[in-house]
């Protein structure tokens, strides 16, 4: 198929062999690349049995279609594995250059398995594949890994991603970064690098990717370009970045308070967007490939106790660091999202488990003994900044805190299970089902916990339409019907945009009806909205029945009971989303049984023919 | 005779009415006034930069897009008394990352 190479890069690192495969070309109709081409390679290959950590699970690293030349935002790259902080699927995807430069290095995707003996690093520079010795870089932070591994491989046009001392050690919040600070945040892939003892991927490609058309390629992209150019929600990215959203949580309460309890919080006067841009920012970040959006800020603190020069707080950052520890200090998340880059860890799942750890010390769960003399208060900015080095050195109480919140909670009981907010085992992202409630049923059903990418919710509920998907009206966020319907349709077109795979930022201009424009453009396959809706709906039933075979039920499709309470105070207060109602409507959509497996008759609806058998014996 | 005017000042947030800004307005308006009329001042000072989608065929603010809430996050319509309010935010929904 044009716009893929059609090549899979597999590297055992227990022998050290490399091999290059053919990917069969039905692979790449069906599933396009991303995740979905994940997705069909690791249901084969990851055994159901078995520890996160057995040398049997694998990574996997994969690009699509619309990848490798320049297509907006088309930067990506996903990587794919059992995941080590939930058991069950995880995906995960960073911006920047990586994902062109190892499409035009010659690959659709590498899989790595096995274990090496002693650290190494993948080097990639078209067709020269090797692994080389990573002890010079082991044991260090991010940005020197990084900075010493361009010393030593050279390009500056190159890429790489790896893992800071956090993934080395395993904290199960690991992550990978992008070179020095695009994550691909969630479910503790770093720890699962680290168990490998692969430090880093660095790679460069300089192969042209062949479409069909070049002409109406370099049209379609012109024309997608400019309509993310046009779209007000792009431009008010651009502006001030994601934390542009902060600004209006107090209208919204998207963002949540102190560990989901409140509904009003005084500090995102000064935690947002718009408050860094008079402050501490200093322009744009240098933009990911290809990129019109430009929504990465790049912020200074040059004096106190928080110097930095980097990467500013993102959205989240600011929630989990900000409102979720009542800590309007905005020099200090930005502090807080640096030190997570540089140690290689997911600022979600670590700034929920400090909320956490700050309301068990509030309860006299935690004490001072446990903290080793750390006043864990709300909005205590150095105990925060402590744990996280705790988090990352997997010392004291980081040690049980680097396990997400289920696992704390379940260590800690007294009741701390009641708090412990995540689904699934993945710690719950700073966008409120009860602001939006098509949040609901999509934290509920994600394949790798709660996830607000796996459905880009914030696109649609109470803001767009998606008529190729029958939504022609924008819903009201508090709407008692159809968001098990809004959940499920932006489920299946985020599963498209990771698997083809561009940012979801485009969610908001670029239609169904675009992407399939686009890639019918790139491969010479013609698809149409309603074709990828159903590639989309096939990857995520896909990844439903991976974790089906780990034993999810239904039992598993729920949230925190904290979350279907109310508010106290704040625009949404007596507001809780009708949550049995919409996972009803939800499962009869998806066609999905009271068990929780997808249907024979979906998964056959959706040549998954290969798997009715693993569910249904 | 002694004529008295009643004026209010009200302080007005659009926040991303108009693409890529985040503003915050004093507004002038004669009492009594409801949120039409508000509307309809705003959109008589605004409404050339205002983005189109969030402007009604009404000439007033379209609910379906734009969210209106007092400073508390109260949300507010138009059979809302907002005589007493020294604050109204009119926001688009934005979804950070």
């Amino acid at each position: 198929m044009k716009g893929c190479t059609g090549r899979l890069l597999r590297v055992n690192l227990s022998s050290g062999a490399i091999t290059k495969e053919k990917i069969p070309d039905e692979y790449l109709r069906e599933y396009l690349g991303g995740t979905g081409l994940a997705a069909r390679y690791l249901y084969d290959e990851i055994p159901v049995n078995g520890d996160v950590f057995d040398e049997n699970n694998k990574l996997f690293f994969s690009v699509g279609p619309l990848n490798g030349k320049q297509f907006p935002t088309s930067g990506r790259c996903n990587l794919s594995c059992r995941s080590p902080l939930t058991g069950i699927w995880l995906d995960s995807s960073w911006s920047g250059k990586f994902g062109y430069n190892l499409k035009r290095a010659g690959y659709d995707a590498i899989i790595i398995e096995g274990k090496s003996p002693k650290p190494v690093y993948l080097y990639i520079n078209d067709e020269q594949v090797e692994l080389r010795d990573a002890s010079f870089i082991w044991g260090k932070m991010v940005s020197e890994s990084v900075r010493d591994l361009y010393e030593q491989c050279g390009d500056k046009k190159a890429s790489c991603c790896t893992i800071g001392p956090a993934g080395e050690k395993m904290v199960k919040t690991g992550c990978i970064i992008g070179d020095t600070t695009k994550a691909a945040g969630r479910g503790g892939s770093g720890a699962l690098m680290g168990s490998k003892k692969l430090k880093a991927i660095y790679v460069y490609g300089s192969q042209s990717v062949d479409v069909p058309d070049e002409g109406v390629w370099k049209k379609t992209v012109k024309e997608i370009t400019a309509k993310i150019n046009e779209n007000q929600t792009s431009q008010a990215l651009k502006a001030y970045g994601t934390g542009v959203a902060m600004a209006t949580a107090p209208q919204t309460g998207d963002a949540p308070i102190k560990n989901w309890t409140l509904g009003k919080w005084d500090g995102f006067e000064k935690v947002n967007g718009i408050a860094m841009a008079k402050t501490i920012l200093k322009k744009h970040s240098p933009q990911c490939h290809a990129c019109p959006i430009h929504c990465a800020r790049y912020v200074e603190i040059d004096e106190g106790d928080y110097q930095m020069k980097g990467e500013g707080p993102e959205y989240e950052a600011m929630g989990v660091f900000g409102s979720m520890c009542l800590n309007d200090n905005l020099e200090s998340i930005a502090y807080a999202n640096f030190l997570c880059n540089e140690y290689g860890m997911d600022v979600i799942s670590t700034g929920s488990s400090i909320s956490f750890a700050m309301e068990a010390f509030e309860k006299g769960i935690l004490t001072l003994q446990d903290t080793d003399g750390i006043e864990l208060a709300w909005g205590n900015v150095e105990a925060i900044l402590a744990m996280i080095r705790k988090i990352g050195d997997r010392v004291g109480i980081g040690e049980l805190l680097g396990q997400g919140v289920r696992k704390a909670a379940d260590v800690l009981g007294k009741g701390s299970e009641e708090f412990a907010m995540h689904v699934k085992g993945l710690e719950i992202p700073m966008h409120d089902p009860r602001a939006f409630f098509g949040f609901g049923p999509t934290y509920a059903t994600s394949p790798r916990g709660a996830c607000h990418l796996h459905g880009y919710i914030g696109g649609f509920d109470g803001a767009g339409v998606m008529p190729e998907a029958g939504l022609n009206e924008p819903q009201e966020p508090h709407a008692l019907k159809g968001k098990g319907f809004l959940a499920k349709i932006v489920q299946d077109y985020c599963s498209v945009m990771q698997s083809s795979i561009i940012c979801f930022f485009t969610l908001y201009s670029v239609t169904p009806t675009d992407l399939a424009k686009a890639l019918t453009a790139a491969t010479g396959v013609s698809y149409d909205a309603q074709e990828i809706f159903k590639i989309g709906e096939r990857v995520f039933n896909l990844q439903r029945a991976f974790n089906n075979r780990f034993g999810l039920t239904s039992a598993d499709d729920v949230l925190p009971g904290r979350i279907l309470t109310s508010t106290i105070g704040g625009p949404n207060e007596g507001i809780v989303p009708n949550f049995e109602e919409q996972m009803k409507e939800y499962y009869e959509l998806r066609k999905w049984e009271d068990n929780g497996n997808p249907s024979k008759e979906k998964l056959h609806e959706l040549g998954l023919d290969f798997v009715i058998s693993d569910l249904y014996g | 005779m002694l004529l008295v005017i009643y004026m209010a000042k009200i302080k007005v947030r659009l926040y991303g009415l108009i693409p890529a800004k985040f503003v915050v307005k004093d507004i002038d308006i004669y009492k009594p006034f409801n949120l039409k009329k508000l509307e309809k001042e705003i959109i008589s000072k605004y409404g050339d930069v205002i983005h189109k989608d969030y402007i009604s065929d009404r000439g007033l603010l379209n609910h379906q897009l734009v969210r209106i809430g007092d400073s508390s996050g109260r949300r507010l319509d138009y059979e809302d008394d907002i005589s007493g309010i020294e604050e109204i935010w009119f926001i688009v929904s934005i979804s950070g990352g």
